[in-house]
């Protein structure tokens, strides 16, 4: 009965196009970037505005992955309720930084697991 | 837990009153830090030392710690806390602390953990409107005609008196044991349909501190990296009488026409301006009758236009008179502050020999990495403190100081200015993409001015360091050890990148710090900054050179380092991060401020925020690290210890991302 259970999802996702393994290649949809935009303005916003993750935010962060990322907010932020968010939610708000920094959007929404987003590494939307 | 037989547990006890007995008589005519294996100041005596002269853990039994008990504090409060910021109180059988966002005071058995009692204030608009719900730290203890009374200053900003064996309100305080904060604070507007002032916020999160019967109160504020407006609500001091709650006297922090440093504020400044609050907890000297005030920056943490002038007494210590509330000396560390340099720390009071002879000191150690030392009877700094020139600013209306005030010694615990050479070197590439990140910023050395986001001249902003998180502050501290008259400061090498934008361009801030739907809630102030923070290195990394969080030990006695180690070791995320495989990285410490307490043979010290859940003992003198003990969870704020029934603990808070806040005993085990 395991075997077949594991078995079952290998064969679909050989199927499957390969995980995106760029920033560049539509690693959130326009939906988690609405709804993190809703968040950054009614928590985030409390210390810090949109323009400090533009420009340089990403090129600082270029070269590592979302999963590191992912770990430095969902650990970190709120800063005085560090960690309260669920995980998608702290997806969402990458989700919306990525979208402020004109990378672009895809059809499969960004997971919420670290070691997935490990494998995704954060290229901004210029070489 | 562990079983304690009748015949060890006796012994134990005998051992400990004696032990008591003989710290009693060393500190006999001296200011020694805690007494009587008590705890009864959030500092843990009114001079905030930090310092327990208990000696029962030592280096020889650090190891052996263990969990005694564990007091979950998740539930006080209608969510959960995770950045849990109390200390307790330890007077005779209890523990006293808070808990939770509603700030919930509860009295705790120092053996086993038990909740005794709980008090909290009935919910109303005062604390859904309050901007520090969270960050509560304490209580403040008293006896008021023979009986323990603990006071509590609410997320609303009322200040309560309890019966400290009940819990149940004093009815002679203020009100059925209530204080209203808000009353006589001065002629500010208020919303009367939810009770809460129009013009501006004020709350506390820290302790009063109870000096000769009268009750000193502080404050704090909103954030300030951009408010919404350039007026608010100024941190005025008060004095209440302990026993009937009566307000005895008000220190304008803004000083108004006829009063002390009024000429400093130009043009309304001083009708309009507000923050300029004591947030930090308080200390004192009763024999002197001084309680030490530390402020911070004045409304707007970074733009100064719309507050053009010195600025008195923001970003000040201030030594008032506990009984009047007159001023009794001041010093201003920061003129016209616009880096958000607000004093973090409660004033370290001790005394120190100096070639023969005693000195009365007062230390505020700083997030500009100084420690400001000042005899504490007159304000004269110990070691000498320099106006020197420093950059000005070129920001549209801003006039920055000409000059600020330089401490001379101790030398800085923390990063001055950032330059190239400050910027990481693992290897050539991530150097040269560091170079290439802080070239769009202006560099520059402390109190490098903040700058516009959008500057002609092609820069984003500007660089200053320490910056918001760096230094010294409130969750680590500082640590004195008044027997070998050293300090202990932990600090954080953090900067700042602050990038101005008109405050008509501001980002609305979150809809319930804006009460008025109908009205935009971007921010009447001329500049705001965009955000306190500072920018990462390349992939990640930090941008500056290690070590990333440190304590230092400075020697009082001639203003010179002893020495300095890092925090804890090597973050993972810099271990294992992979442009940094195959080299040989030194211990960059934590990037985060220890959280240390003192004792007679050790310093223990916690790693802090979202660090590993690790309790560290080194050598006073050394710093040499002398063992290390898993905790249940990562620290997050100074620690405290007290003697009971002969047993030694040491309680510290932990809390953190998916870490529900709790306190946490610790001790030696008892056999059978």
């Amino acid at each position: 009965m395991l075997a077949i259970a594991t078995a079952l999802p290998t064969s679909a996702q050989e199927a499957q196009v390969a995980p995106p393994s760029s920033t560049r290649e539509g690693v959130y949809t326009e939906e988690q970037a609405e709804r993190g935009k809703e968040i950054m303005r009614d928590i985030c916003a409390e210390c810090h505005m949109d323009d400090e993750f533009m420009g340089t935010f990403i090129k600082s962060w270029a070269g590592a992955s979302v999963g590191d990322l992912f770990e430095e907010v969902s650990t970190k932020m709120p800063e005085d309720r560090p960690g309260s968010m669920r995980p998608r939610e702290y997806a969402q708000v990458l989700a919306y930084i990525f979208q402020l920094n004109g990378l672009p959007a895809g059809e499969v929404p960004m997971s919420s697991s670290i070691e997935e987003l490990r494998e995704i590494i954060i290229e901004g939307s210029q070489g | 837990m562990t079983f304690r037989g009748w015949s060890t547990w006796a012994a134990a006890a005998l051992a400990g009153a004696l032990l008591v007995g003989l710290t009693a008589g060393a500190a006999a005519g001296q200011r020694m830090g805690t007494e009587g294996g008590e705890w009864r100041y959030w500092g843990g005596d009114e001079g905030s030392s930090r310092y327990s002269p208990l000696d029962q853990i030592d280096a020889g039994n650090f190891e052996s710690l263990e969990v005694v008990w564990r007091w979950k504090a998740a539930n006080y409060g209608p969510q959960p806390d995770f950045i849990y910021r109390a200390t307790p109180l330890k007077v005779g059988d209890k523990l006293f602390t808070v808990a939770g966002s509603r700030r919930a005071v509860v009295a705790i058995d120092p053996a086993t953990g038990e909740t005794l009692w709980m008090w909290r204030m009935r919910n109303n608009p005062r604390w859904e409107a309050s901007t520090r719900q969270n960050y509560g730290k304490g209580v403040a203890y008293a006896e008021v005609d023979g009986r323990g009374v603990i006071y509590v200053i609410t997320p609303g900003y009322y200040m309560a008196a309890l019966d400290a064996e009940t819990g149940v309100p004093i009815p002679y305080f203020g009100m059925n044991g209530i204080v209203d904060l808000h009353l006589g604070l001065g002629d500010y507007p208020v919303d009367a349909d939810r009770g809460i002032l129009s013009s501006g916020d004020i709350t506390s999160s820290s302790a009063p501190i109870v000096v000769n019967g009268v009750i000193v109160v502080g404050n704090s504020h909103d954030r300030g990296y951009y408010p919404r407006r350039p007026e608010n609500v100024p941190g005025h001091i008060r004095g209440y009488d302990a026993k009937t709650g009566e307000m005895i006297w008000k220190f304008n922090v803004v000083p108004g026409p006829g009063e002390f440093g009024h000429d400093t504020w130009e043009g309304d400044s001083w009708k309009y301006t507000g923050n300029v609050s004591a947030w930090a907890p308080l200390s004192a000297d009763s024999e002197l009758d001084i309680v030490y005030v530390t402020t911070d920056t004045p409304t707007n943490d970074y733009y100064g236009g719309d507050r053009l002038g010195g600025n008195l007494f923001g970003t000040s210590i201030i030594a008032l008179n506990a009984r009047t509330g007159e001023r009794v000396w001041h010093f201003q560390m920061v003129h016209h502050d616009i880096w958000n340099y607000d004093n973090p720390n409660a004033p370290k009071v001790l005394d120190v020999m100096q070639d023969g002879r005693r000195v009365p000191m007062v230390i505020e150690t700083t997030k500009q990495g100084w420690a400001y030392v000042f005899n504490r009877e007159n304000g004269v700094p110990v070691w000498p403190i320099e106006e020197m020139p420093v950059p000005q600013s070129d920001t549209p209306g801003e006039r920055t100081s000409p000059t600020q005030p330089f401490v001379t010694k101790p030398a800085a615990f923390e990063l001055q200015g950032v330059t190239e050479d400050d910027l990481i070197d693992f290897t050539p590439e991530l150097r040269a993409a560091a170079l290439e990140l802080a070239g769009e910023y202006r560099m520059g050395p402390r109190f490098n001015p903040p700058s516009l986001l959008n500057h002609p001249d092609g820069t984003k902003g500007a660089f200053h360091a320490p910056g918001a998180n760096g230094g010294a502050n409130i969750p680590g501290g500082s640590s004195i050890d008044p027997e070998n008259g050293i300090l202990y400061v932990a600090s954080q090498r953090g900067h700042s990148v602050i990038s101005l934008v008109p405050g008509s361009s501001a980002q609305p801030r979150p809809s319930n710090l804006c009460p008025d739907p109908a009205v935009p809630c971007a921010s009447s102030a001329t500049y705001v900054a965009t955000g306190p923070g500072g920018i990462r290195g390349p992939q990640g990394l930090p941008l500056l050179k290690p070590p990333y969080g440190a304590i230092t030990a400075i020697d009082l006695k001639t203003g010179d380092h002893l020495w300095r180690i890092p925090n804890g070791d090597t973050p993972d995320n810099i271990k294992n991060h992979r442009a940094l495989q195959g080299l040989d990285i030194p211990n960059t410490g934590k990037n985060a401020h220890a959280n240390i307490l003192t004792t007679k043979t050790l310093l223990i010290y916690g790693e802090g925020r979202g660090q590993e859940p690790i309790l560290h003992a080194v050598d006073k003198m050394t710093g040499e690290e002398i063992g290390r003990v898993e905790l249940p969870a990562t620290t997050n704020t100074a620690m405290m210890s007290y003697m009971h029934d002969g047993r030694q603990f040491i309680v510290l808070a932990v809390a953190g991302a998916g870490v529900e806040a709790e306190l946490v005993a610790l001790a030696l085990p008892i056999r059978p």
